[in-house]
Protein backbone atom coordinates (compact mmCIF):
# COMPACT_ATOMS: atom_id res chain seq x y z
CA UNK A 1 0.00 0.00 0.00
CA UNK A 2 1.40 3.45 -0.91
CA UNK A 3 1.81 6.32 1.54
CA UNK A 4 -0.95 8.33 -0.16
CA UNK A 5 -3.34 5.45 0.36
CA UNK A 6 -2.28 5.17 4.01
CA UNK A 7 -3.11 8.84 4.53
CA UNK A 8 -6.40 8.60 2.63
CA UNK A 9 -7.39 5.58 4.77
CA UNK A 10 -6.50 7.48 7.93
CA UNK A 11 -8.70 10.44 6.91
CA UNK A 12 -11.53 8.03 6.04
CA UNK A 13 -11.23 6.43 9.47
CA UNK A 14 -11.25 9.86 11.08
CA UNK A 15 -14.37 10.86 9.15
CA UNK A 16 -16.11 7.62 10.17
CA UNK A 17 -15.09 8.04 13.81
CA UNK A 18 -16.42 11.62 13.82
CA UNK A 19 -19.75 10.39 12.41
CA UNK A 20 -19.93 7.71 15.14
CA UNK A 21 -19.11 10.26 17.84
CA UNK A 22 -22.05 12.44 16.78
CA UNK A 23 -20.08 15.47 15.55
CA UNK A 24 -22.09 17.84 13.38
CA UNK A 25 -21.32 17.84 9.62
CA UNK A 26 -19.87 21.35 9.76
CA UNK A 27 -17.57 20.51 12.67
CA UNK A 28 -16.57 17.25 10.95
CA UNK A 29 -15.62 19.09 7.78
CA UNK A 30 -13.68 21.72 9.71
CA UNK A 31 -11.81 19.18 11.82
CA UNK A 32 -10.92 16.89 8.91
CA UNK A 33 -9.71 19.97 7.05
CA UNK A 34 -7.49 20.96 9.97
CA UNK A 35 -6.03 17.47 10.28
CA UNK A 36 -5.50 17.29 6.50
CA UNK A 37 -3.51 20.51 6.62
CA UNK A 38 -1.54 19.27 9.61
CA UNK A 39 -0.68 16.09 7.69
CA UNK A 40 0.39 18.17 4.71
CA UNK A 41 2.80 20.17 6.82
CA UNK A 42 4.09 17.19 8.82
CA UNK A 43 4.62 15.31 5.58
CA UNK A 44 6.70 18.14 4.13
CA UNK A 45 9.04 17.83 7.12
CA UNK A 46 9.70 14.12 6.70
CA UNK A 47 13.34 13.69 5.66
CA UNK A 48 12.39 10.62 3.65
CA UNK A 49 8.84 9.51 2.99
CA UNK A 50 8.33 5.81 3.58
CA UNK A 51 5.42 3.70 4.75
CA UNK A 52 7.03 3.50 8.20
CA UNK A 53 7.74 7.24 8.51
CA UNK A 54 4.19 8.13 7.40
CA UNK A 55 2.67 5.67 9.89
CA UNK A 56 4.84 7.15 12.64
CA UNK A 57 3.69 10.64 11.61
CA UNK A 58 0.03 9.55 11.80
CA UNK A 59 0.61 7.89 15.20
CA UNK A 60 1.94 11.18 16.42
CA UNK A 61 -1.18 13.00 15.21
CA UNK A 62 -3.37 10.55 17.09
CA UNK A 63 -5.75 7.63 16.67
CA UNK A 64 -8.91 8.60 14.75
CA UNK A 65 -11.22 7.46 17.56
CA UNK A 66 -9.22 9.43 20.12
CA UNK A 67 -9.36 12.59 18.01
CA UNK A 68 -13.07 12.11 17.32
CA UNK A 69 -13.79 11.74 21.05
CA UNK A 70 -11.90 14.95 21.73
CA UNK A 71 -13.73 16.85 18.98
CA UNK A 72 -17.11 15.52 20.15
CA UNK A 73 -16.42 16.48 23.74
CA UNK A 74 -15.40 19.95 22.62
CA UNK A 75 -18.59 20.34 20.60
CA UNK A 76 -20.72 19.15 23.51
CA UNK A 77 -19.02 21.66 25.80
CA UNK A 78 -19.67 24.38 23.28
CA UNK A 79 -23.34 23.55 23.15
CA UNK A 80 -23.71 24.10 26.91
CA UNK A 81 -24.27 27.86 27.07
CA UNK A 82 -22.20 29.67 29.68
CA UNK A 83 -24.00 31.58 32.47
CA UNK A 84 -22.98 34.85 30.82
CA UNK A 85 -24.49 33.70 27.55
CA UNK A 86 -27.72 32.60 29.24
CA UNK A 87 -27.95 36.03 30.86
CA UNK A 88 -27.51 37.65 27.46
CA UNK A 89 -30.30 35.50 26.07
CA UNK A 90 -32.62 36.56 28.88
CA UNK A 91 -31.80 40.22 28.42
CA UNK A 92 -32.08 40.21 24.67
CA UNK A 93 -34.51 37.51 23.69
CA UNK A 94 -35.75 39.43 20.66
CA UNK A 95 -32.20 39.90 19.38
CA UNK A 96 -31.53 36.23 19.97
CA UNK A 97 -34.54 35.21 17.93
CA UNK A 98 -33.33 37.42 15.08
CA UNK A 99 -29.84 35.97 15.41
CA UNK A 100 -31.13 32.41 15.36
CA UNK A 101 -33.18 33.29 12.28
CA UNK A 102 -30.10 34.66 10.52
CA UNK A 103 -27.99 31.65 11.48
CA UNK A 104 -30.73 29.29 10.39
CA UNK A 105 -30.95 31.11 7.09
CA UNK A 106 -27.23 30.77 6.56
CA UNK A 107 -27.27 27.09 7.44
CA UNK A 108 -30.09 26.47 5.01
CA UNK A 109 -28.11 28.07 2.20
CA UNK A 110 -25.12 25.79 2.79
CA UNK A 111 -24.86 23.25 -0.02
CA UNK A 112 -23.98 20.38 2.33
CA UNK A 113 -27.14 20.67 4.33
CA UNK A 114 -29.50 21.70 1.57
CA UNK A 115 -28.64 19.04 -0.99
CA UNK A 116 -28.36 21.76 -3.66
CA UNK A 117 -25.65 21.43 -6.33
CA UNK A 118 -22.21 22.55 -5.22
CA UNK A 119 -20.17 24.88 -7.41
CA UNK A 120 -16.68 23.42 -7.64
CA UNK A 121 -13.80 25.66 -6.60
CA UNK A 122 -10.46 25.81 -8.39
CA UNK A 123 -8.44 22.87 -7.05
CA UNK A 124 -5.69 22.98 -9.67
CA UNK A 125 -2.12 23.13 -8.35
CA UNK A 126 -3.32 22.37 -4.84
CA UNK A 127 -1.85 19.51 -2.85
CA UNK A 128 -4.43 16.75 -2.86
CA UNK A 129 -4.96 16.92 0.92
CA UNK A 130 -5.69 20.66 0.63
CA UNK A 131 -8.09 19.99 -2.24
CA UNK A 132 -9.85 17.34 -0.15
CA UNK A 133 -10.09 19.76 2.76
CA UNK A 134 -11.65 22.40 0.49
CA UNK A 135 -14.16 19.86 -0.76
CA UNK A 136 -14.93 18.76 2.79
CA UNK A 137 -15.72 22.34 3.71
CA UNK A 138 -18.25 22.39 0.88
CA UNK A 139 -19.79 19.18 2.15
CA UNK A 140 -18.22 16.77 -0.36
CA UNK A 141 -17.18 13.66 1.57
CA UNK A 142 -13.90 12.03 0.66
CA UNK A 143 -15.76 8.90 -0.44
CA UNK A 144 -17.14 10.97 -3.35
CA UNK A 145 -13.67 11.95 -4.58
CA UNK A 146 -11.70 9.72 -6.95
CA UNK A 147 -7.98 10.36 -7.06
CA UNK A 148 -6.08 9.19 -10.12
CA UNK A 149 -2.35 9.47 -10.58
CA UNK A 150 -1.12 10.44 -14.03
CA UNK A 151 0.74 7.53 -15.63
CA UNK A 152 4.16 9.18 -15.91
CA UNK A 153 6.19 10.78 -13.13
CA UNK A 154 6.96 14.44 -13.76
CA UNK A 155 10.31 15.15 -12.10
CA UNK A 156 9.82 18.86 -11.50
CA UNK A 157 6.36 18.62 -9.98
CA UNK A 158 5.85 17.78 -6.33
CA UNK A 159 3.97 14.58 -5.69
CA UNK A 160 0.16 14.65 -5.37
CA UNK A 161 -0.44 18.02 -6.97
CA UNK A 162 -3.86 18.38 -8.62
CA UNK A 163 -3.26 18.69 -12.37
CA UNK A 164 -6.85 18.29 -13.58
CA UNK A 165 -10.27 18.17 -12.02
CA UNK A 166 -13.59 16.93 -13.22
CA UNK A 167 -16.15 18.51 -13.22
CA UNK A 168 -14.29 21.68 -14.21
CA UNK A 169 -13.80 24.78 -12.06
CA UNK A 170 -17.10 26.57 -11.50
CA UNK A 171 -19.21 23.62 -12.65
CA UNK A 172 -22.04 22.34 -10.52
CA UNK A 173 -21.68 19.05 -8.71
CA UNK A 174 -25.02 17.37 -8.41
CA UNK A 175 -25.92 15.66 -5.15
CA UNK A 176 -24.26 12.25 -5.04
CA UNK A 177 -22.02 12.91 -8.08
CA UNK A 178 -18.29 12.21 -7.89
CA UNK A 179 -15.30 14.49 -8.26
CA UNK A 180 -12.26 13.16 -10.12
CA UNK A 181 -8.86 14.64 -9.35
CA UNK A 182 -5.86 13.76 -11.51
CA UNK A 183 -2.72 14.22 -9.50
CA UNK A 184 1.00 14.25 -10.22
CA UNK A 185 3.05 11.18 -9.54
CA UNK A 186 6.04 13.19 -8.42
CA UNK A 187 9.61 12.19 -8.18
CA UNK A 188 10.58 8.55 -7.68
CA UNK A 189 10.52 7.43 -4.08
CA UNK A 190 13.96 7.08 -2.51
CA UNK A 191 14.02 4.47 0.19
CA UNK A 192 16.32 5.12 3.15
CA UNK A 193 19.77 3.72 2.61
CA UNK A 194 20.70 1.32 5.40
CA UNK A 195 24.40 1.53 4.66
CA UNK A 196 26.46 4.49 5.79
CA UNK A 197 26.93 6.74 2.75
CA UNK A 198 30.58 7.37 1.85
CA UNK A 199 32.09 10.82 2.28
CA UNK A 200 32.62 11.02 -1.49
CA UNK A 201 29.46 10.87 -3.55
CA UNK A 202 30.00 9.35 -6.99
CA UNK A 203 27.63 10.63 -9.63
CA UNK A 204 27.83 9.41 -13.21
CA UNK A 205 25.97 10.94 -16.11
CA UNK A 206 25.28 8.22 -18.66
CA UNK A 207 25.88 8.74 -22.33
CA UNK A 208 23.01 6.58 -23.58
CA UNK A 209 20.31 8.54 -21.77
CA UNK A 210 22.08 11.83 -21.02
CA UNK A 211 20.74 11.25 -17.55
CA UNK A 212 21.87 10.27 -14.09
CA UNK A 213 22.98 6.70 -13.62
CA UNK A 214 20.75 6.43 -10.53
CA UNK A 215 17.52 8.07 -9.42
CA UNK A 216 18.53 8.34 -5.76
CA UNK A 217 21.78 9.31 -4.09
CA UNK A 218 22.56 9.43 -0.38
CA UNK A 219 24.85 11.48 1.84
CA UNK A 220 25.37 12.08 5.54
CA UNK A 221 24.05 15.26 7.11
CA UNK A 222 26.40 17.94 8.35
CA UNK A 223 29.55 16.06 7.37
CA UNK A 224 32.28 17.10 4.96
CA UNK A 225 31.27 15.90 1.52
CA UNK A 226 33.02 15.56 -1.82
CA UNK A 227 31.33 14.84 -5.12
CA UNK A 228 32.99 12.96 -7.97
CA UNK A 229 31.17 13.82 -11.18
CA UNK A 230 31.88 11.53 -14.11
CA UNK A 231 30.68 12.99 -17.38
CA UNK A 232 30.11 10.15 -19.84
CA UNK A 233 27.84 12.21 -22.05
CA UNK A 234 30.43 12.35 -24.78
CA UNK A 235 28.26 14.25 -27.23
CA UNK A 236 24.75 15.60 -27.35
CA UNK A 237 22.85 16.12 -30.63
CA UNK A 238 25.36 18.55 -32.08
CA UNK A 239 28.32 16.16 -31.70
CA UNK A 240 30.20 18.73 -29.61
CA UNK A 241 31.79 17.28 -26.43
CA UNK A 242 29.58 18.18 -23.52
CA UNK A 243 30.50 20.15 -20.49
CA UNK A 244 28.25 19.46 -17.52
CA UNK A 245 27.78 21.40 -14.31
CA UNK A 246 25.93 19.98 -11.30
CA UNK A 247 23.60 22.09 -9.19
CA UNK A 248 21.91 20.95 -6.01
CA UNK A 249 18.96 22.65 -4.34
CA UNK A 250 16.30 21.73 -1.75
CA UNK A 251 13.64 19.50 -3.31
CA UNK A 252 10.85 21.98 -2.54
CA UNK A 253 12.70 24.69 -4.47
CA UNK A 254 14.40 23.26 -7.55
CA UNK A 255 16.81 25.65 -9.22
CA UNK A 256 15.24 25.03 -12.62
CA UNK A 257 11.56 25.00 -13.46
CA UNK A 258 9.95 24.50 -16.86
CA UNK A 259 8.14 27.35 -18.58
CA UNK A 260 4.45 26.38 -18.74
CA UNK A 261 3.32 25.58 -22.28
CA UNK A 262 6.85 25.86 -23.73
CA UNK A 263 8.32 22.34 -23.86
CA UNK A 264 12.08 22.31 -23.51
CA UNK A 265 12.29 25.82 -22.07
CA UNK A 266 12.98 26.43 -18.42
CA UNK A 267 13.82 29.23 -16.05
CA UNK A 268 16.51 29.05 -13.41
CA UNK A 269 17.17 30.71 -10.10
CA UNK A 270 20.31 30.46 -8.04
CA UNK A 271 18.54 31.80 -4.94
CA UNK A 272 17.94 28.41 -3.37
CA UNK A 273 20.88 26.52 -4.82
CA UNK A 274 23.19 25.06 -2.17
CA UNK A 275 25.82 23.52 -4.45
CA UNK A 276 27.17 24.67 -7.83
CA UNK A 277 29.87 22.38 -9.17
CA UNK A 278 32.61 23.09 -11.70
CA UNK A 279 32.22 22.41 -15.42
CA UNK A 280 33.33 18.87 -16.28
CA UNK A 281 34.15 18.19 -19.92
CA UNK A 282 33.39 14.68 -21.28
CA UNK A 283 34.81 12.11 -21.01
CA UNK A 284 36.29 13.10 -17.67
CA UNK A 285 35.73 13.04 -13.93
CA UNK A 286 36.27 15.79 -11.42
CA UNK A 287 36.13 15.77 -7.64
CA UNK A 288 35.00 18.86 -5.78
CA UNK A 289 34.11 19.64 -2.16
CA UNK A 290 30.76 20.98 -1.11
CA UNK A 291 29.67 22.55 2.17
CA UNK A 292 28.13 20.14 4.71
CA UNK A 293 24.45 19.73 3.93
CA UNK A 294 21.60 19.81 6.41
CA UNK A 295 19.31 16.82 6.72
CA UNK A 296 16.68 16.81 4.00
CA UNK A 297 15.83 15.88 0.46
CA UNK A 298 17.53 17.70 -2.38
CA UNK A 299 17.27 17.70 -6.14
CA UNK A 300 20.39 17.29 -8.26
CA UNK A 301 20.21 18.88 -11.69
CA UNK A 302 22.60 19.60 -14.52
CA UNK A 303 22.64 23.13 -15.80
CA UNK A 304 23.13 22.10 -19.44
CA UNK A 305 20.38 19.46 -19.48
CA UNK A 306 17.44 21.20 -17.84
CA UNK A 307 15.00 20.09 -15.18
CA UNK A 308 13.80 16.89 -16.83
CA UNK A 309 17.16 15.19 -16.18
CA UNK A 310 17.50 15.10 -12.44
CA UNK A 311 18.03 12.85 -9.43
CA UNK A 312 17.19 12.95 -5.74
CA UNK A 313 19.76 13.36 -3.00
CA UNK A 314 18.68 12.17 0.44
CA UNK A 315 20.79 13.65 3.23
CA UNK A 316 20.25 11.98 6.59
CA UNK B 1 -4.36 14.27 36.50
CA UNK B 2 -6.20 14.20 33.18
CA UNK B 3 -8.59 16.84 34.51
CA UNK B 4 -5.74 19.10 35.59
CA UNK B 5 -4.13 18.68 32.19
CA UNK B 6 -7.38 19.41 30.41
CA UNK B 7 -7.94 22.52 32.51
CA UNK B 8 -4.47 23.95 32.02
CA UNK B 9 -3.63 23.07 28.45
CA UNK B 10 -5.63 25.93 26.95
CA UNK B 11 -3.60 28.39 28.99
CA UNK B 12 -0.42 26.74 27.68
CA UNK B 13 -1.68 27.54 24.19
CA UNK B 14 -2.37 31.13 25.20
CA UNK B 15 1.14 31.32 26.68
CA UNK B 16 2.65 30.08 23.41
CA UNK B 17 0.91 32.96 21.65
CA UNK B 18 1.94 35.59 24.19
CA UNK B 19 4.90 36.79 22.14
CA UNK B 20 3.33 36.63 18.72
CA UNK B 21 1.22 34.66 16.32
CA UNK B 22 1.82 31.02 15.37
CA UNK B 23 0.18 28.61 13.01
CA UNK B 24 -1.71 25.50 14.06
CA UNK B 25 0.89 22.93 13.10
CA UNK B 26 3.57 24.82 15.00
CA UNK B 27 1.40 25.02 18.15
CA UNK B 28 0.46 21.34 17.96
CA UNK B 29 4.05 20.22 17.46
CA UNK B 30 5.41 22.40 20.27
CA UNK B 31 2.81 21.10 22.73
CA UNK B 32 3.35 17.49 21.71
CA UNK B 33 7.06 17.84 22.33
CA UNK B 34 6.46 19.01 25.91
CA UNK B 35 6.33 15.84 27.97
CA UNK B 36 2.87 14.91 29.23
CA UNK B 37 0.95 17.95 27.99
CA UNK B 38 -1.03 16.42 25.13
CA UNK B 39 -1.59 12.81 24.17
CA UNK B 40 -1.28 13.54 20.45
CA UNK B 41 -0.85 16.46 18.08
CA UNK B 42 -4.35 16.21 16.61
CA UNK B 43 -6.09 16.77 19.95
CA UNK B 44 -4.84 20.36 19.93
CA UNK B 45 -7.23 21.37 17.12
CA UNK B 46 -10.49 21.00 19.09
CA UNK B 47 -8.85 23.09 21.77
CA UNK B 48 -7.88 25.78 19.26
CA UNK B 49 -11.46 25.78 17.95
CA UNK B 50 -12.73 26.28 21.51
CA UNK B 51 -10.36 29.20 22.11
CA UNK B 52 -11.44 30.72 18.81
CA UNK B 53 -15.11 30.47 19.68
CA UNK B 54 -14.59 31.90 23.14
CA UNK B 55 -12.84 34.93 21.67
CA UNK B 56 -9.50 34.35 23.40
CA UNK B 57 -7.68 33.96 20.07
CA UNK B 58 -8.44 35.06 16.57
CA UNK B 59 -7.09 33.75 13.31
CA UNK B 60 -5.99 34.80 9.86
CA UNK B 61 -5.14 32.73 6.80
CA UNK B 62 -1.84 33.41 5.07
CA UNK B 63 -0.18 32.03 2.00
CA UNK B 64 2.92 29.95 2.69
CA UNK B 65 5.94 29.50 0.48
CA UNK B 66 6.26 25.93 1.76
CA UNK B 67 2.87 24.44 1.04
CA UNK B 68 -0.80 25.19 1.55
CA UNK B 69 -2.07 28.40 3.22
CA UNK B 70 -1.70 28.38 6.97
CA UNK B 71 -4.12 29.51 9.62
CA UNK B 72 -2.29 31.73 12.10
CA UNK B 73 -3.52 32.22 15.66
CA UNK B 74 -2.95 35.25 17.82
CA UNK B 75 -4.08 36.37 21.25
CA UNK B 76 -6.96 38.83 21.56
CA UNK B 77 -7.01 41.40 24.35
CA UNK B 78 -9.38 39.10 26.22
CA UNK B 79 -6.88 36.26 25.69
CA UNK B 80 -4.07 38.34 27.17
CA UNK B 81 -6.19 39.21 30.23
CA UNK B 82 -7.28 35.61 30.66
CA UNK B 83 -3.67 34.41 30.52
CA UNK B 84 -2.46 36.95 33.07
CA UNK B 85 -5.31 36.08 35.41
CA UNK B 86 -4.49 32.39 35.08
CA UNK B 87 -0.78 32.97 35.76
CA UNK B 88 -1.57 34.62 39.09
CA UNK B 89 -4.02 31.92 40.09
CA UNK B 90 -1.68 29.14 38.94
CA UNK B 91 1.19 30.47 41.04
CA UNK B 92 -1.01 30.57 44.13
CA UNK B 93 -2.40 27.11 43.35
CA UNK B 94 0.95 25.39 42.79
CA UNK B 95 2.48 27.07 45.85
CA UNK B 96 -0.42 25.84 47.96
CA UNK B 97 -0.26 22.31 46.54
CA UNK B 98 3.49 22.08 47.03
CA UNK B 99 3.18 23.29 50.62
CA UNK B 100 0.60 20.59 51.36
CA UNK B 101 2.59 17.86 49.62
CA UNK B 102 5.79 18.75 51.46
CA UNK B 103 4.01 18.97 54.80
CA UNK B 104 2.43 15.58 54.16
CA UNK B 105 5.84 14.03 53.47
CA UNK B 106 7.40 15.09 56.77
Amino acid sequence: MGTDQTIADYLDQLEAALVRSGCSPSRRAEFVGEISEHIEQARAQLPVETEVSVKRMLDRIGRPDELAAEAAQDEATNQQASPRLRQMFLLGSVAAVVLVGVVLGLVLTLPASSGLPIRLPNLLNEQVTTALAKLHRLGVAQSRVMIEEVPQPVPWLPSRLVLAQSPAVGSSLSPGARVVLRVSRGRPMCRPDRTVPPSTLSITMEHATSNFERACYYARAERPLSIRLTNDVVALGSGVPTSLQLIISPSQHPAMTPVPGRPGLFTGSAATTVVVGPNVLAPNSAVFSVPPLNQGTYIIEVLQLGPDKSATLVVS
Amino acid sequence: MAQIRRGTIEYCVLALLRDGERYGFDIARTLSEADGLVTSEGTVYPLLARLRRSGLVDTTWRESTQGPPRRYYRLTDEGHSSLEEFRDQWKRFTTAVEAVLEADGR
